[in-house]
């Protein structure tokens, strides 16, 4: 008997409906949550033969992530696959800097899936860039959002001493 | 106009407002608009000028590592790619 195995990795090419209801699925727990405060300047949008997701997740303590997605098509059906080509997800303190930012290889330079990481509380402007090999290691949006409360969580008492964030923290 | 949508208005959608919404998002980007290349253009015209130099300029910068890859950059670079997507498709 032939049994073809069909490998399904979490970056593969999926159905944009699909696509979207993973994406919403996960904003939603993000916001039952509590870290995500809004989603509701992340916006999709028709671009110039792909599709454009951009916009502000807006978190605790001014904690926000900047993301910016490019989608194309790899069919021609109503509801076709996609797939990622190009992603910048930035994690930024507000008023103090850039905390991570997670982007997509870049023609020339930066060749590897790569993160930017900085220690924004000392005033590092320049940063550390981790390149990325492996598939499962790229994080999922949600992934992001959930490192940025990880980072949030572990530095709050620093973050209090320093007045970056008022002692209720909802939005600092 | 580009069609533009909330993530979080789509998940309010009943299942045949959503069916419809996605669909025309996704003939608007094949077809490829005008208005969609010329907010592209528009939102790379702001970085040329805040940064006094072409898109082009600032890529051959970049590649020969004259930039350094800020956050203005990787977005801009992000824009590029929205440009170009047709070409490079």
């Amino acid at each position: 008997m032939l049994v073809t195995v069909v490998s399904r990795h979490r970056h593969s090419a999926t159905r944009l409906s699909t696509y979207l209801n993973v994406h919403q699925n996960r904003l939603e727990q993000l916001l039952r949550g509590g870290f995500l405060i809004s989603a509701d300047d992340l916006q999709i949008e028709a671009g110039d033969g792909c599709i454009l997701i951009e916009g502000l997740l807006h978190c605790q303590g001014g904690i926000i992530v900047d993301v910016s997605k490019r989608i194309v098509f790899l069919e021609d059906e109503e509801d076709p696959l996609v797939q990622t080509v190009d992603y910048s997800y930035c994690v930024t303190l507000r008023n103090v800097g850039v905390i991570c930012r997670y982007d997509s290889p870049h023609k020339d330079h930066q060749q590897d899936h790569h993160v930017h990481r900085y220690d924004v509380l000392d005033g590092d402007r320049d940063g550390k860039v981790e390149p990325i090999y492996e598939e499962d290691e790229r994080p999922l949006l949600a992934e992001v959002v959930e490192e940025a409360a990880e980072w949030f969580f572990k530095n709050l008492a620093r973050l209090q001493r320093d007045g970056l964030v008022s002692p209720g923290f909802p939005d600092s | 106009m580009t069609q533009r949508m909330r993530i979080t208005d789509i998940a309010k959608m009943t299942e045949s407002e959503r069916t419809e919404a996605l669909a025309s998002l996704v003939s608007k980007a094949r077809s490829g608009s005008a208005a969609a290349r010329v907010a592209v253009s528009a939102r790379l015209r702001a970085y040329e000028i805040r940064y006094e130099m072409t898109s082009e300029e600032m890529l051959r910068q970049f590649r020969a590592g004259q930039i350094r890859e800020t956050a203005d950059i990787a977005k801009w670079l992000f824009l590029i790619g929205a440009r170009d997507c047709r070409v490079s498709a």
